[in-house]
């Protein structure tokens, strides 16, 4: 599980004032929605469009830095525009950060918009304080990007647990040797204390 | 291809570090400030979609497609539900978007299953759910959720 900090504490800056986001929504009002809360955050320039053709349109014509989808966009699903955007040659936009939006997502959705490339997926009703958020963990940055044939999109591995028993490791940092068999019994604790006893000391 | 995996430092990533900008705390209290203009314009539109949703409810078991508009509804409340101001009203809205998943996953029916949810949107809507009320509500909802869950068939 990944822990966010709380964006209202602290005295951590930001600035957006660069920033191009394109917002996706079929949504008229939640596109409004999303244009203040950014407008707030000092986002100078923001795209809107309300179904996949103009979101095409604007991806293939302008540089984005920031894609919000709304997950029940254009009935399809914004994730089959996130499978698009990611495979596709459009540089430097399908590296873009991408934050889905859905209403209390099922594990399917969360699996998809995972699988599909989206750098986060969150439930509705999205507040500032939350978007605020995301928008800083994704700039927060130190994501590796992964390129293959099935997918493309931030690495989805959070954290490493080791190889699998049985598996053979894939990352550089990986162990390539074999462990060798214990040579003696492991020491019980009270072995140990034997050996090493705790001594109380004052000074 | 070849696969590949590669540090990747983003325009957004260095746009944000650049000096000036604004504190994290007042771009969230100017963006909710912003929000309060879209207030009256949300909340026209949630009674809106209440009514529609009041016609789709009915005592019988709701069709597939009717389940997918009463889902539909409530994700686009849910939209409307962040600049509306309404406490609870968001967390209503999760209750009955779960509740039509569970419906929509088991064959399990009972009539009146919909109607705790549709109260607690009045009540929401109303803003007439004193704060320390609003846990138990959802609580309650949330019992209602795990019962049709419980029924779910497995695909």
């Amino acid at each position: 599980m990944v822990t966010i900090p709380d964006p209202t504490s602290g005295t951590a800056r930001i600035n957006l004032r660069q920033a191009r986001v394109l917002c996706i929504d079929r949504n008229a009002q939640g596109l409004e929605i999303l244009r203040q809360v950014l407008l707030g955050f000092g986002v100078a320039r923001s795209f809107s469009a309300a179904t996949q053709e103009e979101a095409k349109k604007i991806l293939q014509k302008e540089e984005v830095d920031l894609v919000l989808i709304d997950a029940a966009f254009d009935d399809r699903g914004g994730t089959e525009l996130l499978h698009w955007l990611r495979h596709s040659d459009l540089e430097p936009n399908r590296y873009a950060p991408v934050v889905l939006m859905a209403a209390r997502p099922t594990q399917r959705a969360v699996c998809d918009a995972r699988n599909e490339g989206a750098n986060f997926l969150v439930a509705k009703p999205i507040t500032p304080a939350i978007l605020m958020q995301r928008i800083l963990w994704v700039a927060r940055g130190g994501r590796m990007f992964v390129l293959t044939d099935n997918y493309v999109g931030p690495d989805r591995r959070w954290k490493s647990t080791g190889v699998p028993d049985g598996g053979v490791g894939r990352r550089k940092e990986d162990l390539k040797g074999a462990l060798g068999d214990a040579r003696e019994e492991n020491m019980s604790q009270a072995e140990i204390d034997s050996m090493i006893k705790p001594q109380r000391m004052s000074l | 291809m070849k696969p590949r995996v590669f540090k990747l430092v983003t325009a957004l990533e260095r746009q944000a570090r650049q000096p000036g900008g604004v504190s994290v705390q007042q771009a969230i209290q100017r963006a909710e400030q912003n929000l309060v203009g879209l207030r009256d314009g949300s909340r026209e539109l949630i009674d809106g979609h209440l009514v529609r949703l009041r016609a789709l409810v009915l005592s019988r078991r709701p069709t597939p497609d009717e389940l997918a508009q009463i889902r539909s509804l409530a994700d686009e409340m849910l939209t409307y539900s962040a600049a509306a101001g309404l406490a609870g009203m968001g967390d209503v809205l999760d209750r009955l978007c779960g509740m039509t998943d569970a419906l929509h996953e088991s064959a399990y029916w009972s009539d009146g299953a919909l109607e705790p949810v549709m109260d607690a949107l009045k009540l929401a809507r109303a803003e007439v759910v004193p704060p320390e009320a609003m846990g138990p509500l959802l609580q309650g909802l949330d019992r209602c959720i795990a019962r049709f869950s419980g029924h779910a068939v497995t695909h």
